[in-house]
């Protein structure tokens, strides 16, 4: 085995050129899948994390097919209900800034309340409620940051609510990094403040969110709620991590329609160029044969040579996928799964390289392509050598 | 010994007309003889070294070495045949031109259960009865022709095979090398080595070691 090991290494290393366009292709399309691996596995941690700090059930009102604002009553209501430990009015909307046809989700939250919302509680925690309600202040996303800064809006931002008055809100802080993903175009301000910019009356709420700790118990309440009103739209934490699931499955899916496209043309190539007897591979089988080589130790020669190639192509594609995804933030890939419809987002992926993924991509593409040689090599192998050698 | 009776190849041709590459071919050869293997272009010498060499089957008729009909032969033991028998030297070289004399002479030592060190001492031994050692490093796309089929014949013998068939050896070398590779040839006859070599080269025919020449003529032993 090892002198065979040595002189597939030298015909490897020594027709490095011939293998050259077959290698750098392979990695380019493994960079490709990797990277689109790792992004959504990044995507769906950071989703699943950022949804587990979520409500356990949001409630909101619907006449006529469209959301209305659901009155205090409501909330007083589900308050009652058992199994609800805590329920919190919402008020949000969405501010245009129509000159650059960009929006942001204004969200108003009541500072003093117990929040439901973790990640909120979280940034809460070490927060001076008392300086930040001292003047007009709101906390921005990072996207809405990188915006305001484009546009000149250092200090604050006015803005025009529906009475046509002007709100002059101060920024205060931008909203961590890591939270980009969901807070990339969100502003939050008192809800009182918001409230004032959006319309919404006081008496009144966007949406309530709920807080039902015990899993068991979140059916009964969603029955009740929806017995006494029936023109209400109950969404779960799993509703919404669904929701999230199916977007970028739907994005990846398209991707990955895409790569087995390429993939495909890439085998058909191959095969056709394995087909061909008279090219310097059938030379090469010949030769062999000549030399006292069986079909059996030249087929399993020629996918040895090939599974080193692909397997050292593997490895650069996924040293390049790691670098282009957490390194340098996956570029053009980014937009295709965050979008930027509206604002740029500016998410990090964070770490998520799973052994599962990492076989997944090497089965995914080593055996189609293992495949693809197989039968060409066999037949190279069995027609009879004489006629190259002549 | 070999001992070729009523040997018979057609191929198909183009329309799907059959042409008989050789008809009728009985010959004997002893063992360590010098035979030489006549004819113009087309007239079958390659096919016959083909079959000889079992890379090609014949269409009818016996080809025994040693007893043993080869023109039967699976393709595990025709490989092993070639392996452990056969020698073959073409004009056309087919090198592993990217790589040293001394690692094309690799190839045919690799699928035989022999160490490094092993292949190392029969590859040395081989490239010093060809006239090669002083090339051994150098790639084989940098070599001359005669340089080249010396690396041709030093592939061919690395194994020791008994039998070595040379199909127009001589017809890419000038004078010089040419007479270098009869010489090499009559080392090899003296060593006990079966030679069949096919070739119109005239200067061949004033080798006095050859025992047999055969002249074929559209397929068929003049």
């Amino acid at each position: 085995m090892l002198p065979k090991l040595h002189f597939l290494l030298v015909l490897l290393i020594n027709y490095r050129k011939k293998h050259l366009s077959i290698f750098v292709v392979a990695m380019l399309l493994m960079t490709l899948l990797a990277s689109t691996l790792f992004i959504v596995s990044s995507l769906r941690q950071d989703i699943n994390a950022g949804l587990e700090a979520q409500a356990d059930i949001t409630l909101q009102k619907y006449q006529a097919g469209r959301l209305m604002n659901i009155p205090q009553s409501w909330l007083d209501e589900v308050l009652n209900i058992d199994g609800v430990t805590n329920a919190q009015g919402r008020v949000y909307g969405t501010h245009f800034y129509e000159p650059k046809e960009e929006h942001f989700l204004i969200v108003g939250v009541d500072f003093y309340d117990e929040q439901i919302v973790k990640n909120l509680k979280a940034l809460l925690k070490e927060f001076n409620v008392t300086k930040f309600l001292a003047r007009k202040n709101m906390l921005i996303g990072s996207g809405v940051k990188d915006f305001f800064d484009k546009y000149q809006y250092n200090d604050y931002y006015i803005f025009r609510p529906p009475d046509r008055s002007k709100e002059k809100v101060y920024i205060y802080k931008t909203l961590p990094k890591e939270t980009a993903l969901i807070s990339n175009d969100v502003i939050l301000m008192d809800i009182n403040e918001a409230r004032k910019i959006l319309g919404i009356p006081k008496d009144e709420f966007s949406d309530i969110i709920l807080e039902v700790p015990n899993k068991n118990e979140r059916q009964t309440v969603y029955e009740k709620i929806l017995i006494s009103h029936f023109n209400s739209r109950i969404i779960t934490k799993e509703d919404i991590k669904k929701y999230y699931e199916n977007i970028f499955n739907y994005k990846s899916g398209i991707f990955i329609d895409l790569y087995i496209l390429c993939l495909a043309t890439f085998l058909l190539i191959l095969y056709q160029r394995y087909s061909m007897i008279k090219t310097a591979d059938a030379k090469e089988v010949a030769i062999l044969k000549s030399l006292g080589w069986n079909i059996k130790e030249i087929i399993y020669f020629k996918l040895f040579e090939n599974f080193i190639l692909l397997f050292f192509a593997y490895i650069f594609a996924i040293m390049s996928a790691l670098v282009y995804v957490y390194l340098l933030n996956a570029p053009i890939l980014r937009d295709i799964f965050l979008g930027y419809t509206n604002l740029n987002n500016n998410a990090h992926f964070s770490p998520a390289v799973h052994l599962e993924d990492l076989v997944l991509l090497f089965l995914l593409f080593i055996i189609p392509f293992m495949l693809a040689l197989v039968i060409p090599l066999w037949r190279v192998a069995i027609t009879e050598p004489h006629e190259v050698l002549k | 010994m070999i001992q070729i009776k009523n040997l018979y190849k057609t191929f198909q041709g183009k329309n799907a007309k059959e042409y008989a590459a050789l008809r009728d071919i009985s010959l004997e050869i002893d063992d360590a003889e010098l035979i030489l293997l006549q004819g113009v272009s087309g007239s079958g010498k390659s096919t016959l070294l083909h079959i000889l060499a079992s890379l090609l089957k014949p269409t009818k008729g016996l080809v025994l070495v040693d007893g043993e009909n080869i023109a039967s032969f699976s393709d595990y033991h025709a490989s092993l045949y070639r392996s452990k028998r056969i020698a073959y030297i073409t004009q056309s070289f087919h090198l592993f031109e990217e790589l040293t004399v001394a690692q094309n002479l690799l190839a045919p030592l690799v699928i035989k259960k022999l160490s490094l060190q092993e292949i190392n001492a029969a590859i040395q031994k081989a490239l010093q009865v060809a006239n090669i050692a002083h090339k051994s490093q150098e790639k084989v796309a940098n070599l001359s022709g005669g340089e080249k089929q010396r690396c041709v014949i030093a592939r061919a013998i690395v194994n020791d095979a008994d039998i070595i068939l040379c199909d127009e050896p001589t017809a890419n070398l000038d004078k010089d090398n040419s007479l270098i590779f009869i010489q090499i040839i009559e080392k090899l006859k003296r060593a006990g080595k079966t030679i069949i070599i096919a070739t119109h080269d005239p200067l061949f025919e004033e080798l006095k070691s050859v025992d047999k020449v055969f002249q074929l003529k559209e397929g068929q032993l003049e």
